[in-house]
């Protein structure tokens, strides 16, 4: 027996040994890459997480965050985003706007210049815009080009590029006009589908985008390697018009893509910033450590005002009256959200000031007593002995399992009413919602620019966000008119107006605001995170 | 033998078109679409997406188009990272994930034989139980809750390993780890239970008459019988262990291919969907092939080039 | 010379009335001194003399009557949130804590225990049923069928699962049924080959060709002279089968399949608990993960005496 023991034993050992040697073998070919990034150990390299492989690094087709974050700060538009969120000069040296509002002529600067050393011109922006909005590039960022003058015709196929009403004047001079006043325009132009592309490099090659070698961007820092899958490095752009100002020598942005894997990895400092693993939150708030930064978008539930019984709005009111969105904000979440009553977030400043939050104030209240006489006035309105079944359905996750669950709770405990809680694959529960064949489902909305009427808009009848078949004239037209309204204080009022109807009739309710909630080393400073936006890393700087 | 393996080789390829044409038509019967997004998207915007990948042409147009394209070893392009083939992903994903099944597959074959046929030498005995707990142990935590534990512990706690990502040798163990423990805890099992059996057949008690030692029982008589059912599983271990482990390639964000194949699905990108089955399934396919022409050198009383009874 | 003559000089004579035949009803020179027991009763006692085997079977009863009574005796309901409660440490109160909604987690433990129970022991039932006729069948046919029958599994292989499990769930809708049938559409083809491989070592041994001889039939030979036989394999099989089906289960909740919230089963709980070991909630892993461990254990020890009990070549 003692000899099978020693055997084995010295077996063991040998698989040890040889384990360890061809381990060793590769870590000579595989390591030379961190090698060299110790040689530079004085150098400011910034560790970040991008969660998951970019879609694509070609600003029209990389329509999500985990392309736009890191191209926000490889390429620039005609303007960039200031600490405040207001749009600053960038490319564009400074800009005109027509008396009415629809004519935008931008001058690039003279010393923007492209990674390659070329200089960024008027053409390449309206050789960039064109091609968002060309059918052929089938961007999926598309309808935000739609505020200038044909390019919806274009991007639809009704209409010519040479239509699409953007010209390079000059080389340094690009002239825009608009479908209508839009006074946000030098925001929304901050968003990375409006970002140039080099139009010789395009033109020559198609894949530019998919590689490190072939990347030219204009940005505060140049893509200067890309191991598909695991990791790129940014590094700071020379060439850049305004480099000095750019403090950071490196960015390393891994793809990992579980939150209690970042959380740990910035726990042993192979992250800077991490995200906040769900039931870790109110420890790190408690402990001061975790941050939070406003997130223009909403979490809310839409209801199908076709299927019963949300067909009647008074218990379309009675459910949306039953929710306690304090409750869910303290002790389900966590994440020291702002409970929504309303529909657009805070953050957006009217003429006299105000913030349209705060001047719109609650359009929904918690009130158990109310919405119990709203249900039963709604039950007999519709001739109901008992109300009909409902179910209420979210796309599967941790996080909105245990809204829903607590949703359950409250209408049982107010309404007296058991709602059945169902979950669906995500892409499932997409497709349903869309069709109209869930009766209750969780939902959001996150703003793709920074004004109210991106939120308002979406409640258009036969709008794509829509999802409710919910539909009213006079919100239409009140949509149509903000829309075309060039006296700002008109316009913030008819917004109002146009809440004000959608919560009369209440297809939606609101849950909570979304926020960003994250960890970051102490070392760091000077990442702006924007509510509605990208990551800025322009003034980071780590010491 | 050469007749019979010409005869596996074709049957395999219809087989490989039966798993081609069902996986076709159910990933397009199941609702979704690539397009699918929570945020705005307007209609125009979709159909233009849609024309672009053919997706507006019907079903079995799209099917023939795709099984041309197949017959060239072509898997098209994926749809979410448009400039990406779906042959380049398995191209990157693919050697990744078969160095980490690899690795684990080590593990779990040489500590799960070693742990069972230690436990049959002692059965009931001190060692048996240690041995049996262990494995128990390694079946009912699944890999999700172990992997977590083990970087909390050796990564975070200790600072042994690095918690997470690809780049050198030590980033391999955890995930190695955490992923064999499963297997090797079957493996483990089967072979005490089989090695049990093997031990009390009469031939072994002929050679224990004969006065050979355990070490050379075991060796010479008893381990080739007694390690079929653990090569009958192998088959389909190796398979499931060399494509990747969808969980453990997230948790240790390790670019392996079971990530392409899950995103995929979640994804509904089509293309990527159909690379990944026809790749994993012809590699399963020629495991269970290899097992069993395994089998047949092992056991000589299995013949499976004869026909009939 | 007469035969009386040769009696009378020397051997006494016998007269044939002495001789009486026996009956041939007690003709046992054969006999047996123990009671003729039948196979499975033989293994019953076998089994009951395997004591760490007697005890997981007693903790396996103990597991499924605190699955039925548990959450009768709880004085708390699994679903009701106390939310400013949430996240407490096990007390005399809450015997296993609460979990992030204030909610009892002994009282949602024994609730899971009936889903995760039930699909354990359904998924290895079904699929012993199914893998056991198919491979021994396969394996016992051989040739043709048996390469066919093969192929068939293959396919089942090789079919991507999610996909399936995602049309079944859209198109059967969430319930305990869809679960069961998701488990073991795929399910049994791991028993299936293993049960064929033993088939197909066993079936030309003696003691089968044997009975082939006796003119058994093929449903006798494999269930009298193959089965038990393989019954080891096949047992290690089951008691696998029971925690990956517990954990399938979970993973299948995430599809949107089974047993809808607030009903979660320990698979679920597992998976929720899983960021709570970070955070020091240890006991929202804890407790589902030592109970699905346990209903391994004991599981495994009873298979491990149901094995030793089962193999006729060790009956005594």
């Amino acid at each position: 027996m003692k000899k099978i023991v020693t055997m084995f034993l010295s077996l063991l050992l040998l698989i040890g040994i040889v384990g360890c040697t061809t381990t060793q073998d590769s870590s000579s070919n595989s390591n030379s890459g961190s090698e060299g990034d110790s040689q530079e150990q004085s150098s400011k390299i910034l560790k970040l997480n991008n969660g998951a492989e970019p879609t694509s690094f070609d600003p029209p087709i990389g329509f999500d965050s985990v392309s736009w974050n890191a191209l926000n700060n490889l390429m620039e538009g005609m303007t960039r985003l200031d600490d405040n969120d207001e749009p600053q000069p960038a490319t564009a040296k400074e800009w005109d706007v027509s008396e009415d509002g629809k004519t935008y002529t931008f001058n690039i600067r003279e010393d923007a210049s492209w990674s390659n050393g070329e200089p960024v011109t008027a053409q390449d922006f309206e050789f960039a815009w064109k091609r968002l909005a060309n059918p052929d590039t089938a961007s999926p960022a598309a309808f935000l080009a739609y505020f200038i003058e044909g390019a919806e015709a274009y991007n639809t196929g009704e209409g010519s590029a040479e239509d699409m009403m953007v010209t390079a004047v000059d080389e340094k001079t690009l002239e825009v006009q608009l479908t209508s006043p839009v006074g946000f325009f030098p925001t929304l132009i901050s968003n990375p589908a409006f970002f140039p592309v080099h139009k010789e490099t395009v033109e020559q090659n198609p894949e530019w985008h998919t590689e490190a070698d072939s990347y030219v961007s204009n940005g505060p820092f140049k893509l200067s390697k890309w191991t598909h899958e695991t990791e790129f490095v940014f590094e700071k752009n020379e060439e850049y018009w305004d480099a000095e100002s750019v403090n950071l020598d490196e960015v390393h942005w891994a793809m990992v893509d579980d939150t209690n894997t970042e959380y740990q990895m910035y726990k042993t400092g192979d992250l800077h910033t991490s995200d906040v693993p769900a039931d870790l939150s109110e420890q790190l708030f408690d402990e001061g450590k975790a941050q939070v930064e406003d997130q223009s978008g909403t979490y809310f539930y839409r209801f199908n005002t076709e299927m019963e019984p949300f067909q009647n709005a008074n218990i379309r009111k009675a459910f949306a009256m039953a929710v306690d969105q304090q409750q869910i904000v303290e002790f389900v979440t966590k994440g020291q959200e702002k409970p929504a009553k309303g529909f657009v977030a805070y953050g957006f400043e009217d003429p006299s000031g105000g913030d349209f939050r705060e001047v719109g104030g609650d359009l929904v209240s918690t009130d158990a007593a109310k919405a119990k006489e709203l249900l039963e006035k709604g039950m007999e309105e519709e001739g109901y002995d008992t109300l009909p079944a409902v179910t209420l359905t979210y796309n599967t996750s941790d996080s909105h399992k245990k809204i829903a669950e607590t949703l359950q709770q409250m209408y049982k405990e107010s309404l007296g009413v058991d709602v059945e809680l169902a979950n669906q694959e995500w892409n499932v529960f997409s497709t349903e919602q869309k069709a109209l064949k869930l009766q209750f489902s969780r939902s959001s909305f996150l703003a793709d620019y920074a004004d109210p009427i991106n939120f308002l808009e979406s409640f258009q009848t036969g709008h794509s966000m829509n999802r409710t078949g919910w539909s009213n004239d006079e919100f239409d037209s009140l949509i149509e008119q903000a829309k075309n309204e060039t006296d700002e204080e008109k316009r913030f009022e008819l917004m109002h107006e146009a809440e004000s109807i959608l919560f009369d009739e209440m297809p939606i309710f609101p849950i909570h605001f979304y926020n960003h909630v994250y960890l970051q080393s102490e070392d760091v400073t000077g990442i702006v995170r924007h509510p509605v936006g990208y990551m800025e890393l322009k003034t980071a700087d780590i010491k | 033998m050469a007749k019979y393996v010409a005869n596996r080789l074709f049957a395999m390829l219809i087989t490989l078109w039966i798993i081609v044409t069902i996986t076709f038509f159910l990933m397009h019967a199941i609702p979704g679409s690539p397009f699918n997004q929570e945020r705005n998207t307007s209609e125009a915007v979709q159909r233009n997406l849609e024309a672009h990948y053919h997706l507006n042409e019907p079903v079995f147009v799209q099917y023939f188009i795709y099984l041309k394209s197949l017959a060239t070893l072509d898997f098209g392009p994926s749809i979410k990272q448009s400039s990406t083939s779906v042959n380049e992903m398995i191209g990157r994903g693919f050697p990744v994930s078969a160095e980490l099944g690899m690795l684990s597959l080590a593990i779990a074959v040489i500590s799960g034989v070693i742990l069972g046929i230690f436990a049959a030498l002692k059965h009931n005995g001190t060692i048996d139980y240690i041995a049996m707990t262990f494995a128990v142990i390694g079946i009912s935590v699944p890999n999700f809750i172990m992997a977590t534990l083990l970087i909390q512990q050796l990564a975070v706690n200790w600072e042994i390993f690095p918690v997470a990502t690809w780049s050198s040798p030590m980033h391999m163990v955890l995930p190695a780890v955490a992923l064999a423990t499963g297997p090797m805890a079957i493996i483990a099992r089967l072979t005490r239970s089989s090695m049990i059996e093997v031990l009390n057949q009469d031939y072994i008690l002929t050679a224990k008459a004969k006065g050979m030692s355990t070490y050379q029982i075991v060796i010479k008589h008893a381990m080739r019988n007694a390690l079929l059912p653990v090569i009958t599983i192998l088959g389909t271990l190796v398979a499931g262990v060399l494509t990747g482990s969808f969980v453990i390639e997230k948790i240790f964000a390790i670019p392996g291919m079971g990530k392409y194949f899950i995103n995929g699905i979640n994804d509904r990108d089509y293309p990527v969907i159909m690379g990944t089955t026809v790749f994993y399934s012809a590699f399963l396919i020629m495991m269970l092939f290899i097992v069993d022409i395994a089998y047949g050198i092992l056991d000589p009383r299995i013949k499976l080039h004869k026909r009939g009874n | 010379m007469s035969l009386p003559e040769k009696t009378n000089k020397g051997t006494p004579y016998t007269p044939d009335d002495l001789f009486v035949p026996l009956e041939n009803s007690s003709y046992n020179v054969d006999h047996i001194a123990k009671p003729s027991v039948s196979y499975w009763k033989d293994a019953w006692i076998r089994l009951r003399q395997n004591k760490l085997s007697m005890a997981g079977l007693i903790v396996l009863i103990l597991l499924i009557l605190m699955a039925v009574f548990g959450p009768i005796i709880s004085p708390y309901s699994y679903d009701h949130q106390v939310l400013t409660n949430g996240n407490q440490a096990p007390s005399s109160e809450h015997w296993f804590g609460t979990d992030n909604l204030g909610r009892d987690m002994f009282t949602r433990t024994w609730n899971g225990a009936r889903i995760s129970l039930f699909v354990g022991f359904m998924a290895a039932f079904i699929d012993f049923i199914i893998g056991v006729a198919y491979g021994g069948f396969s394996g016992y046919k051989g040739g043709r069928v048996d390469n066919f029958m093969m192929r068939i599994i293959e396919i089942l292989y090789g079919l991507p699962y999610l996909l399936m499990v995602i049309l079944l769930m859209v198109v059967m809708g969430p319930g305990l049924f869809t679960i069961i049938v998701a488990l073991t559409v795929t399910g049994w083809v791991g028993m299936a080959r293993i049960v064929r491989g033993q088939v197909l070592q066993l079936k030309n041994s003696e003691h089968v060709l044997a009975s082939r001889t006796f003119g058994a039939s093929a449903g006798r030979v494999i269930r009298k002279n193959l089965l038990p036989n393989t019954m080891g394999p096949i047992i290690v099989q089951m008691t696998l089968t029971v925690p990956t089906a517990i954990f399938a289960e979970a993973f299948l909740s995430f599809l949107g399949l089974g047993v809808q919230a607030p009903i979660a089963s320990w698979g679920v709980m597992a998976n929720d608990g899983l960021s709570a070991i970070l955070s020091g909630h240890w006991w929202r892993l804890f407790f589902p993960a030592f109970f699905i461990s346990l209903t391994m254990f004991a599981f495994n020890v009873l298979g491990d005496g149901l094995q030793d009990a089962l193999d006729p070549k060790l009956r005594k």
